[in-house]
């Protein structure tokens, strides 16, 4: 039987994880090993996903996922459960501990008196990688950590976004906050940014941060990044909830068993990060790495994992330390078959040879695959630690309303609805009411400070040229995308309530099944979404997209939903060329515009974005009021980022068409718009246009200067035609084919832009050259259907 | 041309070209990093050192 198989409220046990590659190795992740119980909770309104209740957590997965995945209802687990103790360290054990005194003089990690004598430099800069599972409170500590101390940046070569800071009064402790991330596997772009920074970047030591109310899941995480060797310290976050529902923890037995400093914190209520940094610093100082990195036990299931491991230690014992890796961490990577551990070990053909055999030898004795038992093997671990240190809550609160809540905003007939109503909510409110106020708001301060200029440099007698290149190139281009940034931040204000509730993922969980169709998963709704009201904001909220090819796909596909902008385009020729079905027509647009993306999708999904679709695996947290503070923060940091681009490549861009506009090719000022280097070169380009019937330099013109601003292809127009009358000059069918070019040609500069930083300069173009293509290919048949009705 | 105009003129066109040569440099430097709101050589978010 297979986990598609089960009925809602049953539970199995998991027999076999089939599936590979990537797919395999999350499941494993997610402590979807054989042995693990796991319970069926709902489906999704439209069938699939399916959502699963697994140590104490709710997930998500797709049925052709699930199918993967071998169950036998109400069994108990393979084998009889060993009763295995943990080894207590010497000196140590039983329940009455001592305290361990973390942080009073390191006494716990090292008593030897030598141990305290080579702390590092004073003055010398101590950095931290703050690491930790999704949804755990990271980025409340980070900002509870840092203050206004921060900044957003990239690590190289990638486009994952991380922040960096320094720790609020100590100028010498800084802070890197690693993404949010469940194991240490080479399979996500995060997972492999975040591990290649802790081995080659050599942080002082790592701050993990575990959500205490699901500590089994995180502590998979935490027991990797231990055999890191760094020194580090394990921030135990939400304890107040933990609390607050009848569980605790038993800090010092837990410290006892892990050998690392353990702290129990809200970061929310700033509650025990004081004593959360002493700690750190502490063991930064005093370089107190873990004292325990096996997690193998010789007597589990025989012994099989622990021999294997210990052997190929051995074995690479001298490559590791050429190669400065650990060896517990090589070893375990390599019998789960890392291949960039194995690369960078640089094995000669016998010790891969060897390496193999011991793999194979674990496993025949073992009686698991290579992943599955490494998984087993740590998850085994953390269920004697949590069976000896946490008092489990029951149920909380905050599970009971979150599922109160989900059995409206993911029931089989509400889920949908929901969905659309507060979508509909937060377009409503951004591009119709707080939104288009702020906007005009905006947009007010800057006609007042064009006007003050204006009038200044009259006044001040500058010359025409300069005097237009102010006004009608800085201050009108820049300008022109200024006005974006309340929309912008009103947008990212919701989105981002939207994602700190939770709401976020359960719109993934809603609609993955159509997007699926398109070779997307469920998390690409949202920035399709946005790109209604403006693909600027589209593009950004993709950053919020796990996977690198779903990010680029959905990039790609954003622009062919219309946004606002056009909107005047389509008004003005709505009303005069269709004015009895002007409504009609515009309703049309958008359906083409969608109909292309889906067309467009379905290609790119069978030519440049083949291959394995990314699993769909992901956790649906509790529903939680979001921080402001968070929000504020979040908002400051996309406000600015959109201003400096504003004031570089925008600035850039309105000069260079600015003087396109204005002079001749022989740098002369023009009065006649036809005589300009833009005219000119829109009229080479007007023959093109020809097959569309719309051959004309200036409707050309007009279509080019909509690179800067979609709204300006309208005010450009009715400069160059004047009051000459368009509908005697073309025809319903002919201005319904520049419609539909103009619902899908090039999107504005500030996409463009935004478009590049996020994916590069050629996809830049490719995005260009692409929708410039659809557009030109679409109007045409628009044409020739309009001329054979 | 009167002395404001050439003012103007030199102060627009010193800031086009420097925003243009901290752009170039930027990408040149980082070519990477496309993110990355820093250009100077200190920017420890980006490692292309």
């Amino acid at each position: 039987m297979t986990l598609d198989e089960l009925n809602i409220g049953q539970s199995a046990c998991i027999l076999a994880v089939g599936g590979e590659g990537t797919l395999r190795q999350h499941f494993l992740d997610m402590g979807m090993i054989p042995g693990a119980e796991v319970t069926l909770m709902k489906y999704a309104p439209m069938g699939d996903p399916l959502e699963l209740c697994i140590h104490g957590y709710e997930l998500t997965l797709r049925k052709a996922d699930a199918r993967e995945i071998e169950i036998a209802p109400s069994q108990p687990p393979l084998g009889e459960e060993e009763e295995i103790s943990l080894p207590s360290r010497e000196g140590r054990g039983g329940s009455s501990l001592p305290h361990p005194g973390l942080g009073e003089g390191g006494r716990y990690h090292d008593e030897s008196p030598e141990a305290h004598n080579n702390p590092l430099p004073a003055g010398q800069v101590l950095t931290f990688a703050l690491a930790g599972n999704q949804n755990c409170g990271k980025t409340t500590l980070f900002n509870q950590l840092t203050g206004a101390n921060q900044h957003v940046g990239n690590f190289p070569g990638v486009t994952v976004e991380h922040k960096y800071g320094t720790v609020k009064g100590h100028p010498e402790a800084q802070v890197i906050d690693l993404p949010g991330i469940y194991s240490l596997s080479p399979y996500t772009s995060e997972e492999v940014v975040s591990r290649r920074y802790i081995l080659d970047e050599h942080p002082t030591a790592i701050i993990n941060i575990a959500d205490a109310t699901n500590i089994e899941r995180n502590l998979y995480l935490t027991l990797q990044l231990m055999e890191l060797g760094v020194p580090m310290v394990l921030a135990l976050n939400m304890m107040d909830e933990l609390e607050a529902n009848g569980g605790s923890i038993r800090i010092n037995q837990m410290e006892h068993l892990l050998g690392i400093p353990v702290v129990p914190i809200s970061a929310m209520k700033n509650e025990g990060v004081d004593e959360l940094v002493q700690h750190a610093l502490h063991i930064a100082r005093y370089q107190e790495r873990p004292q325990r990195q096996d997690f193998c036990h010789p007597d589990d299931h025989g012994g099989a994992v622990h021999r294997c491991l210990h052997a190929i230690m051995h074995l690479t014992e001298d490559h590791c330390q050429r190669a400065n890796i650990p060896a517990r961490f090589a070893a375990c990577k390599l019998v789960e078959g890392d291949p960039m551990v194995l690369e960078r070990l640089g094995l000669d053909q016998n010790e891969r040879e060897t390496l193999e055999h011991i793999i194979l030898q674990m496993e025949e004795e073992r009686g698991l695959d290579r992943q599955a038992a490494i998984a087993d093997m740590r998850f085994h671990f953390i269920k004697e630690v949590s069976g000896q240190t946490i008092v489990k809550p029951h149920e909380s609160r905050e599970h009971r309303r979150s599922r109160r809540i989900d059995s409206i905003l993911t029931g089989r007939w509400t889920g949908i609805p929901s969905f659309v109503l507060i979508m509909g909510l937060v377009f409503y409110l951004t591009f119709n009411t707080v939104g288009v106020w702020l906007q005009d708001l905006f947009q007010l301060g800057i006609d007042w400070f064009t006007e003050v200029s204006d009038a200044a440099l009259t006044r001040w007698n500058i010359a025409p040229a300069v005097h237009s290149l102010i006004i009608d190139g800085v201050y009108n281009g820049v300008g022109t995308v200024l006005v974006f940034l309340p929309l912008i931040v009103c947008l990212f204000f919701f989105l981002s309530m939207l994602e700190d509730t939770g709401y976020m993922a359960r719109i993934a969980f809603v609609t993955d099944k159509v997007l699926r169709r398109l070779g997307l998963s469920g998390r690409s709704i949202v920035p399709l979404l946005i790109g209604f009201g403006c693909s600027v904001p589209s593009v950004m909220a993709s950053r919020t997209l796990p996977s690198e090819r779903d990010r680029r796909m959905t990039i790609l596909l954003t622009p062919f939903m219309s946004c606002t902008a056009k909107i005047p385009i389509y008004a003005f020729f709505a009303a005069a060329f269709f004015p009895q079905q002007a409504g009609l027509v515009m309703a049309s647009l958008y359906v083409i515009g969608i109909l292309v993306g889906i067309l467009v999708a379905l290609v790119l999904k069978r030519t440049l974005f083949r291959g394995e679709p990314v699993p769909f695996v992901m956790e649906l947290p509790n529903y939680r009021m979001p921080l402001l503070k968070n929000v504020a923060r979040l908002l400051w940091d996309k406000a600015r980022d959109f201003l400096h681009r504003a004031f570089t490549v925008i600035f850039l861009a309105s000069i260079i068409v600015w003087f396109l506009q204005t002079f001749n090719f022989q740098l002369q000022m023009v009065d006649n718009a036809h005589e300009s280097i833009l005219a000119q070169v829109a009229g080479m380009v007007t023959p093109l246009f020809q097959p569309l019937g719309l051959g004309d330099w200036r409707i050309v013109t007009a279509l080019v200067s909509g690179f800067m601003a979609k709204e300006t292809v309208v005010s450009t127009l009715g400069a160059l035609f004047g009051t000459a009358s368009l509908t005697a000059i073309f025809s319903p069918t002919v201005i319904f084919g520049l419609l539909v070019f103009c619902l899908l040609y090039t999107p504005c500069v500030a996409a463009i832009a935004t478009i590049r930083r996020e994916l590069g300069s050629r996809w830049a173009t490719f995005v260009v050259v692409l929708q410039c293509i659809v557009a030109w290919l679409c109007a045409y048949v628009t044409i020739l259907i309009g001329n054979l009705l | 041309m009167n002395i404001q105009s050439i003012i103007l003129l030199t102060i627009v066109l010193a800031t086009f070209g420097i925003v243009l040569f901290r752009y170039i440099r930027r990408q040149q430097r980082h070519p990477n990093c496309s993110s990355c709101n820093c250009c100077s050589d200190d920017c420890s978010s980006c490692t292309n050192r």
